[in-house]
């Protein structure tokens, strides 16, 4: 299997273009839509304070000073060891959805010629402005838009960046993470299901890119073990959502959190079904430990997991050991280096080729 | 098929990824973006080009190439080595075998110049040595200098690391142990190259080298502090390891 497609590689000339005809310009390399949104880790108030001293201090010394437990999230070289599948040319134009602080965005940027960084939070595209000046990369723009209504960029890119992105999708309205993660916060959604919608988007991305282009998506595993062993899905805060039935995940999140339960997640068959059905022709899919924000081991599906070894750490970013973890380095062990399954690996990346 | 076998581990900034073709490992590809990674992946392509030249009077060795090295981003590739390794935290006396040939090689292939000094590995571990059909290859040349550390400098810190993980919770180490270190020591030192300090007072020399030159290991040592294992024996062991080794027969001291 040869992960590599020959391309007929997009000027960013052409990109640019579109983006000062359809888009109004802000400052900078940020170009501004009329969708813009809010999805964030921090609140409104917050992000805008990030973004403004990041300016007069530097983004690094910003965040260590002010937000420090978002500094491995933003800055860890850790974030970009899935990059490495796609074997850039170094020409490729790119297009980053929901890019936000810009993790995945700037090593992109060194590996290939051109990016497009899209996100709905104009303060994160602010923040990320100021990343890219110390950065000294003058071969990125930058798109305040909601992914859900990007229409203007048909065949113009070589990839395709989905990093943790595909899950969240079906949300509507600003989203405040720290305000709303895990708490109840009654909601209505109409019209298309989750799944519809997640549908939609790839099917955008899809028609974004050129023939043979590719899309790196990156996304947890429906099954993974650590949910079967009392782990919380990661999106919602609950128990058990992710793997259960749709109807009995909106019936428990409903009761818990005053909503639906609409972070839909996928296994490796069901993302690779997903994917086909948007239209790429050919996914690869890769088993990502412990998980696709921080993957110390990438193996290709079809691989062999005979030399694995555990990768969850016993403790956390801040050095704190837990037997929780502890647990979890033991079970990740037993079901990957002895049983083998490969079906509950945590996270998953999808190459697919259109 | 591209895998990542490694990411970013014990603070560097490098992604080491293993290249397959159809189902054999075809090369080793490392890649890295920032200043503090790209600084060490040209340390280990310097690292290899010397390697393959010092011991070019054996076999030259598996080559490294720098595949990209644009735009603040940095890859190279290395062949792949086919062999085995050993398990570093088996300890010293399990491993004596290993370590022996190891320091045989470390005498043959790295020179001793007049002012005492030679290239410097850095990580010269049981776990940086493979042994395949052709010999012996260390691996992974990211500290590289091509005259950073006084000659004996990795070998020592061989010794010492190994009898880190053998010893584990205990506070000093076996007469087996003891002997294991005397007896490459005194080996290392066949016609007076080892230092004074580095003869009598070994591990002290091993730590003060570390403590005084930390930038050879450039960030690493900052984050994560775990890196070199030597740094975790406490003053008191140092001295009592110390004084067992250079009696020559630890035995009678413990």
């Amino acid at each position: 299997m040869d992960i590599k497609t020959e391309t007929v590689q997009k000027k960013p000339e052409d990109i640019r273009h579109e983006l000062q005809a359809g888009y109004k310009k802000a400052a900078g390399n940020i170009f501004i839509s009329d969708r813009q949104g809010y999805w964030s880790n921090l609140d409104k108030d917050e992000s805008r304070r990030l973004a403004d001293i990041s300016s007069e201090t530097g983004p690094r010394a910003a965040v260590r000073k002010h937000y420090p437990q978002f500094f491995n999230v933003i800055f860890s070289p850790k974030r970009q060891g899935g990059l490495e599948l796609l074997d850039l040319s170094g020409e490729e134009s790119c297009v980053d959805y929901g890019c936000m602080w810009g993790a995945m965005t700037i090593p992109l940027a060194k590996r290939c010629g051109y990016v497009l960084g899209v996100d709905q939070t104009l303060d994160s595209l602010r923040f990320l402005s100021t990343r890219l000046k110390e950065e000294k990369l003058d071969n990125v723009d930058l798109l305040c838009s909601n992914l859900k209504s990007l229409g203007n960029f048909r065949n113009k890119f070589d990839v395709a960046l989905v990093n943790g992105v595909l899950e969240w999708i079906p949300e509507s309205g600003d989203i405040e993470l720290k305000r709303y993660y895990g708490q109840y916060k009654p909601k209505e959604y109409s019209g298309p299901t989750p799944g519809e919608q997640q549908l939609a988007f790839l099917k955008t991305v899809h028609r974004n890119l050129n023939d043979g282009g590719r899309i790196y998506l990156a996304i947890e595993n429906r099954f993974d073990f650590k949910m079967f062993l009392g782990a919380k899905e990661p999106h919602s805060n609950l128990f058990f959502v992710s793997f259960l039935p749709r109807k009995a995940a909106d019936w428990i999140s409903k009761i818990k959190l005053g909503r639906p339960f609409t972070n839909w997640l996928y296994s490796f068959k069901g993302i690779k079904k997903v994917l086909e059905e948007s239209g790429f022709s050919r996914v690869e899919l890769y088993m990502c430990f412990p998980d696709y924000r921080y993957p110390e081991r990438i193996i290709p599906y079809g691989g062999s997991l005979k030399d694995f070894t555990p990768t969850i750490s016993p403790a956390n970013d801040m050095g704190r050991k837990s037997y929780k973890r502890f647990l979890a380095r033991i079970g990740e062990f037993a079901i990957f280096g002895i049983l083998r399954l490969k079906f509950f690996a945590p996270s998953i990346i999808a190459i697919g080729h259109k | 098929m591209i895998e990542l076998i490694r990411n970013c581990s014990h603070g560097s900034e490098i992604g080491t990824y293993l290249v397959r073709e159809g189902a054999l490992p075809g090369r080793v590809m490392k890649a890295a973006s920032t200043p503090e990674g790209i600084k060490n992946l040209r340390r280990e392509a310097a690292g290899w080009a010397w390697y393959r030249k010092a011991r070019d009077g054996q076999d030259g060795g598996p080559a490294c190439r720098i595949t990209k090295d644009k735009n603040n981003y940095l890859r190279l590739e290395i062949d792949f080595i086919d062999g085995m390794k050993a398990d570093y935290a088996a300890g010293l006396e399990k491993n004596a075998a290993v370590i022996k040939k190891m320091l045989e090689h470390y005498c043959d292939v790295f020179p001793y110049y007049a002012d005492r000094s030679s290239p410097f590995h850095g990580d010269f571990s049981v776990d940086n040595a493979i042994f395949g059909p052709d010999g012996i290859h260390i691996i992974d040349w990211e500290h590289f200098d091509p005259a950073g550390a006084p000659w004996g400098f990795d070998a020592l810190y061989l010794l010492f690391e190994t009898l880190y993980f053998g010893m584990r919770r205990r506070a000093k180490p076996s007469r087996k142990e003891a002997d294991i270190i005397s007896e490459n020591i005194n080996f290392l030192d066949a016609g007076g190259r080892l230092g004074r300090q580095a003869k009598e007072h070994p591990l002290k020399f091993v730590r003060s080298f570390i403590a005084g030159n930390p930038g050879l290991w450039s960030e690493q040592l900052t984050a994560f502090p775990g890196k070199l294992p030597v740094l975790a024996f406490t003053d008191e062991q140092t001295a009592l390891i110390d004084d067992i080794v250079s009696s020559g027969q630890g035995n009678r001291k413990i």
